[in-house]
């Protein structure tokens, strides 16, 4: 606060009579930096406090498809449809579908790319709600424990219905099981397939293991088709 | 001396040789980016090496496909804007830590300064996620903030910064003190014109950076109004996966912001990186 008194009676005895254009030029030519300081300063604040308060945060349901060429992303004719049927309102939250991500559980080569941090980073934050991939590839990625035990007892209410198509994987982590978890469901007979031809052989959906959509996820698996 | 000074001319000959044999060496890639843009998909894929260059016509459309398939003047907005505020925002903040290590006593210095070397040390996938929670929680994915965010301070320039300063002698600021230049005025209006060529070192250097950065971007840009070059280019690597012609033309026009950037700044990319002795 001193400072800030130093500096108005500064700026007082240093523009005492003169015309306001003289006092405008004056503190411009010594409080320039200061002056672009705080109007940057409040500018960010401004933005921020906008994107803090109004930004959609969350998503309504989040899908990502590995290793296919792009056909079911953003805009793509499946996105709209299914954000239609189900009547999501995107001013409030998002809806993402994405179809550009490419990696191999299978071998730790086919996992050290930029693809995978991607998708690990939003299994983590717990944004992801499902991943549609060649059964293999989920085998691998399941035993890993970034996906969703289906047989859990949180979760068996959601996905009793599909028990029959449940894809089985053994976890790394032998404190949790050491016997086969069910980590995902087969839905190679879904429209992906037979419409989208994604993959040549199998096509298998898991769910996000931080997922807060699981109904999402079952309104997806009955939109394209799975019984 | 004769022989000795036609010596030294064949040696200076061969030497000079070597580097055009090199120089032509590093622009093998580039030429080959550009000469597989402009042929057909059939004469890319073709291993004869009497293939360089198109044997059925010149097919500058390729550039038109992938410029209409992707918004290219988008793109380049995104990342020359990221680049910008990473720019400064690296430079401001490293040049600020650097003096407040480099100069000032305070307790708990040497602590603090081992904390910032310590993240120097530790992989970059590992703040990631805690990252990416952070701007997703403050609803800035898909903005400009959201990509500049990781690069809003940096351990290596406070590093690079400190070390310049303490490099310099401390009667210049003595006598702008006793000259009544308060702590700003001394680093405003001494230190930050000496430690210039430090300075250019790290905005350089996080330029380059954020021209290459691929994995954040991809992360927090899901939107393709938003995305940057290196984010949207894996995108069409998907699209484009065996049209091979449009990947090269889309990386050509990819690489153009950079090499212009290089062209204007050639002189200040040479300094920066003998300046800070380390490589781009």
């Amino acid at each position: 606060m001193n400072y800030l008194k130093r500096t108005a009676e500064e700026i007082k005895s240093g523009t005492a009579g003169m015309t306001r254009k003289q006092k405008l030029r004056y503190i411009w030519e010594y409080y320039w930096l200061p002056i672009v300081g705080i109007a940057a300063g409040v500018i960010f604040l401004i933005y921020f406090l906008y994107h803090l308060l109004f930004a959609t945060k969350e998503y309504w349901f989040y899908v990502t498809f590995v290793n296919i060429r792009p056909q079911t992303g953003v805009e793509s004719e499946l996105m709209d449809e299914f954000v239609g049927e189900r009547g999501y309102d995107l001013s409030r939250k998002n809806v993402f579908f994405n179809d550009a991500c490419y990696f191999d559980a299978t071998s730790y080569s086919g996992t050290n790319n930029n693809y995978y941090q991607m998708f690990v980073a939003t299994v983590e934050a717990g944004h992801l709600d499902a991943v549609v991939m060649e059964e293999e590839n989920l085998v691998a990625l399941g035993s890993s424990g970034r996906l969703l035990d289906l047989e859990a007892e949180a979760n068996a209410a959601y996905f009793e219905k599909y028990k029959d198509r449940f894809v089985y994987a053994v976890p790394y982590d032998e404190e949790y099981s050491t016997e086969p978890v069910a980590v995902g469901i087969d839905i190679s007979d879904s429209r992906l397939m037979t419409e989208y031809e994604l993959y040549d052989d199998t096509c298998v959906l898991g769910v996000g293991a931080y997922t807060q959509h699981p109904e999402d996820v079952v309104a997806f698996l009955e939109f394209i088709g799975v019984k | 001396m004769e022989g000795y000074a036609a010596k030294q001319a064949r040696t200076k000959a061969l030497m000079h040789v070597i580097l055009i044999i090199m120089s032509f060496i590093m622009l093998v890639p580039f030429a080959w980016m550009i000469l597989t843009a402009l042929k057909t998909n059939q004469e890319s894929i073709s291993v004869s090496p009497f293939y360089i260059f198109p044997h059925h016509g010149w097919h500058w459309e390729n550039f038109g496909t992938v410029w209409r398939s992707y918004n290219f003047l988008i793109l380049y907005k995104n990342t020359l804007l990221m680049i910008f505020w990473r720019v400064v925002c690296a430079v401001l903040t490293a040049t600020m830590a650097g003096y407040a290590f480099g100069r000032l006593k305070f307790p708990g210095k040497n602590l603090l300064f081992s904390l910032v070397l310590v993240q120097m040390m530790i992989p970059a996938q590992i703040f990631i996620i805690p990252q990416y929670l952070m701007v997703s929680k403050l609803g800035m994915l898909n903005t400009q903030f959201g990509l500049v965010f990781p690069g809003l301070v940096t351990a290596f320039g406070t590093y690079l910064l400190k070390t310049g300063i303490e490099g310099l002698p401390k009667d210049l600021e003595e006598a702008a003190m006793i000259d009544g230049c308060n702590i700003g005025q001394r680093v405003l209006k001494i230190m930050m014109p000496l430690t210039k060529s430090s300075m250019v070192s790290l905005g350089i250097f996080t330029a380059v950076f954020a021209f290459k950065d691929l994995m954040w971007p991809m992360i927090v840009c899901t939107n393709a109004a938003t995305t940057t070059l290196s984010a949207g280019l894996a995108k069409m690597q998907g699209q484009y996966g065996s049209d091979y012609p449009a990947m090269m033309a889309a990386a050509t026009l990819a690489v153009l912001p950079m090499v212009v950037i290089y062209v204007i700044f050639q002189k200040q990319f040479v300094e920066g990186i003998a300046t800070s002795g380390g490589k781009l």
